[in-house]
Parts: C-alpha cells; sequence; structure tokens
C-alpha cells in the first residue's frame, strides 16, 4: 500500500506521516500507524467529515467507528488486499463504520424488553426499516436511471460505481474500473464525470434530487481536456 | 415521475454523493479531509478519546497484538501511551508552525462560517476616540493572555516576587482558572475568584458574543476572561465535543497597522475601566423573546416555510438579537423553549403547580432543556422523550425537584431509558422525598444504564455471529455457484481461513 501517497500538497509533514503510516501497516504495526498518522491532520479530518454528516451521531460511536476502521484496514493490509488510497480507504470505512453502528443500535432495541412500549406504537423499527427502505428504493432509481445516461461505456463506468456502493466497498480506483472493462484510466475518468452530470440532471428532473443539485468536481479542467 | 418526500430525496442525493466520493482520483477526499482536518484539528480531549478508541479497538483484536510492537506499545498503561502520542504532535506542531506572536509578527485573522475578513463598520469608539479595526476568527491557543491586565496586577506581583520571573502564559491562565493559589485570596474565592467557569459554561452554551480585541500582533487588549473561560472549555472534561468545538475558534476585532499607543490606550481604557452597566437578561428570557420573534414570523407566512426559507429566517432573527454569524444559537434556542414550554405545561396543567413557580424553575434549569433536546434520532434523549410519556412526565419531575446533578446526567438518560432496571432506579428518585437520597437514585441509575450498555456492546458479537451462521447453512449449495460473485467468494474465503487460526488458538486444535 506503500505505494501511493495521493496528498501531495500542502505540509511535508502529512506526506511524510501518511508514508510512515503506510510502511508500519505493511510491516505488520498497526499502532505505528496509528502514531505515525497521527502526525498528519488526517486523522482529525476523519473524526470531522463524520460529525458533519451525522451530528446526531455520540461521540464515543464516532470514535468507536474510527476505531474499527483502522482495525479492518490493518486487517485488509494483512489479508493482502491492494489498497491504492489509504487514507481514502480509510475515510470511507470510517463513514461504512459509522453509519453501520446507527443501523446496529436500532436494531439493538427490539431485543431490549425496556423499549417495548415505544414498538407497540410503531417506534424506531419502523423508521429504521423505512431508513432502509430509503436507502433501497434509491439504489433502484440509480439503477433505472442507468440506460437513459447514453454512451453505453458510461452506463458500464456507472453501474461499476453504484454496485459498489451498493455493496459498501471503501474505495473505488480508477484504476480498478479501468481494469474491469478493458478502458483506459483516462477515458474512465471522462465517462464517470459525465455519468455523475447526467445523473444528477435527471434526477433533479425527476424531482429526485433538489434542482439545484450538483456535485462538486475536484478537477474539472481534466474534464475539458477530452 | 416519482414523487418523492423530503427524506427520500435526501437519501438519493445522498447516494449519488456517497458514490461520486468512491472514486479517490476524483472526488480528492483525502486532500478534502487533510484540509479540514488542518482547519479544525481535534480538541486535546477529542484527541485523547480518538486515540483510545483506536488503542482499545486494536488491544481487542488478536490480529493486531499478534505483532510484537503494537503489543508491546499496547499491553502497558493506556492512559500513559495515549498521554505521551498526544503530546507527541503538540510538539511537531509547535516545531512546524511558524509562530504567530511576537513583537514583529502579524497574527493573520480567518474567514470562517460566511464571516469574511474585513473591517469594522462603523468604525469602533473607544473613551471618546474612533479606532479602526479588523474582524475576524483567529484560534483561541494562539491568542495569549494580557500580563499586564490590572485585573491581575496584585497576583502577578505576588507571583514575580515568589518566583522571580514572569508568569508564563499557561501560568498566567493558572492564576485566572484559580489553580494556582496565592495567599491572601479569600476563602470563598478559592475555587474560581475570576468566574470563568460560569463564563466558561455560558460560552460553551452562545459562543463568545463580545470579540475579544486583539493588538496586530496577537496581544490581547480586551477579553482575558473569555479567552482564559475557553481554553477552560477547551481543556475540562465537563465541556462536550461541540462545546470545545464552539470554543476553539473566537471571533475579534484586531487594531489595524495604522493605530498608535494612544489607540491602544483608548480601547484599554474603555473596555476595562468604563462600566457597561448591563445586567444581562437571563438566557430563558431572552430565548423566549426569539421564539415570539419566530412564531410572529411563522404567522405571517401563508405556507409550512421550505428548510432553505426557515434557515433563512434563522439567519434575520440572529441578525435581530445580535446572536453571532450563524444561525445555531437561533435554532438552539427555539428547541430549548419548545421543551420548556413542554416543561411548564407538564407541571401546570397536569401536576396543578403555580404557574410562577414553575416558570421559576424553568429559567433556572434552563440550560438543560438544551440536552433534552438534543437526539431527536432513534437512540436519542429527544426521541425517547417524544415516544413515551411517562418517561417525559418522569423526566420533567425530576427536573422540577432539582434532582439531576447536572446537565451531563440528561445525556446518559438515553441509556437510562433503555434499561428496565436503571428506568426503574429512576422511579425510586422521584419517589424519594429527601433530595439526597432521589440523586442518589439518579447516580443508581445512570450507573446501571452505562455498565449494561457496556455489557450489551460486547454481546452484540455473538448475536451476529448466531444470526450469520443459522442463514450461512440455511444458504443452499447452488447459490455459491449461481448467486454469489466471486470476489465475494474470495473474501468469504480469507475471512474463514483467518476467523480458522483464532478459533483454533482459542478452542485447541479440533475447533469443538
Amino acid at each position: 500500500m506503500a505505494d501511493e501517497v495521493p496528498v501531495q500538497e500542502g505540509s511535508a509533514l502529512v506526506g511524510d506521516a501518511l508514508r510512515a503510516a503506510a510502511e508500519a501497516v505493511a510491516a505488520g504495526d498497526a499502532w505505528g500507524a496509528v502514531e505515525a498518522l497521527w502526525a498528519s491532520p488526517v486523522l482529525d479530518g476523519m473524526v470531522r467529515r463524520v460529525r458533519q454528516r451525522w451530528p446526531w451521531l455520540p461521540d464515543d460511536d464516532v470514535d468507536r467507528a474510527v476505531g474499527e476502521a483502522f482495525d479492518a484496514f490493518h486487517a485488509a493490509v494483512l489479508a493482502g488486499e491492494t489498497i491504492r488510497h489509504p487514507v481514502h480507504w480509510l475515510a470511507q470505512t470510517v463513514r461504512n463504520r459509522a453509519a453501520q453502528i446507527m443501523r446496529d443500535r436500532a436494531r439493538e432495541v427490539p431485543q431490549d424488553p425496556g423499549r417495548l412500549g415505544a414498538i407497540a406504537h410503531g417506534g424506531e423499527p419502523e423508521l429504521v426499516l423505512a431508513a432502509e427502505e430509503r436507502r433501497a428504493r434509491a439504489v433502484a432509481h440509480a439503477r433505472r436511471l442507468l440506460p437513459r445516461l447514453g454512451q453505453a461505456n458510461v452506463q458500464a463506468v456507472m453501474e461499476v460505481v453504484i454496485d459498489a456502493v451498493d455493496r459498501q466497498v471503501p474505495s473505488l480506483s480508477v484504476v480498478d474500473i479501468a481494469q474491469a472493462l478493458g478502458q483506459s484510466q483516462q477515458s474512465v475518468k471522462v465517462w464517470y464525470w459525465r455519468g455523475f452530470d447526467r445523473l444528477a440532471r435527471l434526477a433533479a428532473e425527476e424531482g429526485l434530487a433538489a434542482e439545484d443539485f450538483r456535485l462538486e468536481h475536484a478537477d474539472d479542467e481534466d474534464q475539458e481536456e477530452e | 415521475m416519482p414523487v418523492m418526500d423530503y427524506e427520500s430525496r435526501e437519501e438519493f442525493e445522498a447516494l449519488l454523493r456517497e458514490a461520486y466520493e468512491l472514486v479517490p482520483e476524483v472526488a480528492d477526499q483525502a486532500g478534502d479531509l487533510v484540509r479540514l482536518g488542518q482547519a479544525e484539528p481535534l480538541g486535546i480531549e477529542e484527541a485523547r478519546r480518538v486515540l483510545t478508541a483506536v488503542a482499545e479497538a486494536l488491544r481487542d483484536s488478536d490480529r493486531a497484538m499478534a505483532d510484537p510492537r503494537t503489543r508491546s506499545a499496547l499491553s502497558g498503561d493506556l492512559s500513559a501511551l495515549i498521554d505521551r502520542v498526544a503530546a507527541a504532535r503538540d510538539r511537531l506542531t509547535s516545531g512546524e508552525a511558524p509562530s504567530v506572536r511576537g513583537s514583529t509578527d502579524r497574527m493573520q485573522l480567518a474567514s470562517r462560517e460566511n464571516v469574511p475578513v474585513g473591517p469594522v463598520f462603523p468604525r469602533p469608539t473607544f473613551h471618546g476616540r474612533q479606532v479602526a479595526m479588523n474582524q475576524g476568527f483567529v484560534r483561541v491557543r494562539d491568542i495569549g493572555l494580557w500580563d499586564q491586565n490590572e485585573r491581575l496586577e496584585i497576583h502577578l506581583a505576588q507571583f514575580r516576587q515568589q518566583e522571580g520571573r514572569s508568569p508564563r502564559s499557561e501560568e498566567l491562565l493558572d492564576i485566572m482558572l484559580s489553580r494556582l493559589q496565592l495567599p491572601g485570596v479569600a476563602d470563598d474565592q478559592r475555587d474560581d475568584q475570576f468566574k470563568i467557569l460560569d463564563l466558561a459554561r455560558s460560552i460553551a452554551a452562545n459562543g463568545v458574543r463580545r470579540p475579544p480585541i486583539i493588538d496586530l500582533d496577537g496581544t490581547l487588549l480586551d477579553g482575558n476572561r473569555r479567552v482564559a473561560a475557553c481554553l477552560l472549555i477547551l481543556d475540562s472534561s465537563e465541556f462536550g465535543a461541540e462545546e470545545k468545538r464552539r470554543a476553539e475558534w473566537v471571533f475579534v476585532w484586531q487594531l489595524t497597522e495604522h493605530a498608535d499607543d494612544a489607540d491602544r490606550d483608548a480601547v484599554v481604557v474603555s473596555m476595562n475601566f468604563e462600566s457597561d452597566n448591563k445586567e444581562p437578561w437571563p438566557e430563558y428570557i431572552k430565548a423566549r423573546k426569539v421564539a415570539d420573534a419566530w412564531q410572529e414570523m411563522l404567522e405571517v407566512l401563508p405556507r409550512i416555510p421550505t428548510q432553505r426559507e426557515q434557515a433563512q429566517m434563522k439567519r434575520e432573527l440572529s441578525r435581530r438579537f445580535a446572536l453571532g454569524p450563524d444561525t445555531a444559537t437561533v435554532s438552539r434556542y427555539l428547541k430549548m423553549v419548545a421543551w420548556a414550554q413542554e416543561f411548564e405545561d407538564h407541571h401546570i396543567s397536569r401536576r396543578d403547580r403555580d404557574p410562577y413557580e414553575v416558570q421559576h424553575r424553568a429559567s433556572r434549569y434552563f440550560q438543560y432543556f438544551d440536552e433534552l433536546a438534543k437526539g431527536e434520532r432513534p437512540g436519542g434523549v429527544a426521541y425517547a422523550l417524544k415516544e413515551d410519556d411517562r418517561f417525559r412526565d418522569l423526566v420533567f419531575d425530576l427536573l422540577f425537584d432539582g434532582k439531576f446533578r447536572n446537565w451531563r446526567q440528561i445525556r446518559d438518560l438515553k441509556y437510562v431509558y433503555n434499561d428496565e432496571d436503571a428506568y426503574d432506579e429512576l422511579k425510586k428518585a422521584r419517589e424519594a422525598d429527601d433530595i439526597d437520597d432521589g440523586q442518589e437514585h439518579l447516580d443508581n441509575a445512570v450507573s446501571i444504564a452505562r455498565l449494561r450498555r457496556g455489557e450489551t456492546r460486547s454481546l452484540g458479537a455473538n448475536t451476529r455471529i448466531e444470526q450469520f451462521v443459522s442463514w450461512l447453512e440455511d444458504l443452499p449449495v447452488s447459490a455459491f455457484r449461481d448467486t454469489i460473485r466471486p470476489e465475494n467468494l474470495r473474501k468469504l474465503h480469507r475471512a474463514l481461513a483467518l476467523v480458522s487460526k483464532q478459533v483454533e488458538a482459542v478452542l485447541g486444535g479440533s475447533g469443538d
């Protein structure tokens, strides 16, 4: 995993910290990686990002999500998984773990006799089911729109992406998509942007997303080159 | 065209964002995280908590502990380890960051919360003199306390006499927080002579409302108590993560490069010697004013405002009541007042109490309603209170009787509610005639719930494994060939191989 460290800009401290963390994990030293990463603001950013997205999530659950993500990271490296972008992988796993913790906590309720009263009155389990149903419906809507995205290559890229997000894959590199589809990375990048642009536009037209909904492009100038 | 409710639309937008961020080369999430972490680094208490959670997760993992370096690091005193690691970054960052203070350095102001750095307009007047100022945010930890503050004159002289030197910044803070005891201070002032704790609690709830004033190099000309209170919030375990976040950055006014000594003197004299003769209103009263104004705004609208319209209305209210650049305080007040009204209705209508007595209690415990209003999702305090009238009545009765020792106990109610024994203790707390007995039962309720919650977490693994094994055994064999994707088969195989080693290590070679 030490081959690609995505954050090159900014303080040299960040790059050094990520490299040191990558080396520690590759050597099996999980805590060494944490200490190395701690020298950078990455851990802070991960916690802040989760709190921004789910401000109602208790602090100890956010902390737990971070802890479990590190353990999963270490496990994935030991299992020989290729992690091209460790920070991205960790951040996505923290987010997925936080979402999972929320679902787990809600699911614990029916086992608790103290909550039977609330359940009888149409309380939490129904809400949880509703949330999961909403999620499933959102995925179904996204899949339904795929044939309307135009070019077959755009559809193929978007199908891979929607499938991956549905399966809660932590990170999906352009390299992975390009290899899976037998296409060049630059083409995949362009189809990816086009796919999301069209998906967002169709979603707004159908009332699936707000009219002014848009996804921020991190690197718009690359799109122009195509 | 599908008809989408608000939540479903949010879910779809969230799905698209998640999908978009899945690809690191496009989303630059790593860069965003670094920038976010740099802009809002974790406070020391937050950092300790997160590092502890990571250390505990790894310590519970046989896989991680199989590595001798990790085992060696995590086998000892975790608290000492965390302190060492947290301190290591302090050293790193202090070594890396350029000095922000000093006679020739200019402290840079930052834009935050949609408030740009810029001149204070109209130009403020101090002691009859107009003084040009800029406004913006600075990190509280970058501001040094002012060692020329007349408020501290005696203390500083005492310190110099005892130590033969001037106090360092952290020692100045200790003096202001009454942590550094000096002879001659009256007994009743030894705990918190400068009343920093009360101010800290106010700032924790509302943010810093009057901007401290700093010189060009960051020297604090006005606002020693406010800055000390922010530092206390950052360092004290009494305050939660959200409150620490609120105290990390402070909105300040800064002298310009054109300021002269006469300007500095005018500021110091005006802010430190001239009283504004204000006795602040109780927050309960202020919040009710805001809530009344909110109702008036709603009443003239032809329909229920959208989320965006509500946000705009709150910004207007925030401006009208001088509550700062964001709408957090307005939102908080509205929720608190709604809960206070529920509290009052309960005691006046159902308990037949005197309305004024009830309002006095609501005012006294008004900050507690902030905690009651939090957690509107399943598992939160507000959710439980809304779901169950009996539970809400019980909490309101305990609050009226003063049986909560502090607002943090309100936070633990979400655990108490889900635990039968803890709930019983809560009922006993209400039944107790004596306040001390009631508080003791309430302490018991919180302790039981916390203990049980820890047990539930560790039991969760068994439940999940049982469910997974049962599901796996029921799966038709053909599913492995026809349904399950190869990559998932590989993952399952890896996981089972990994688990197999652990099982053998625990149960012996047979695994039985």
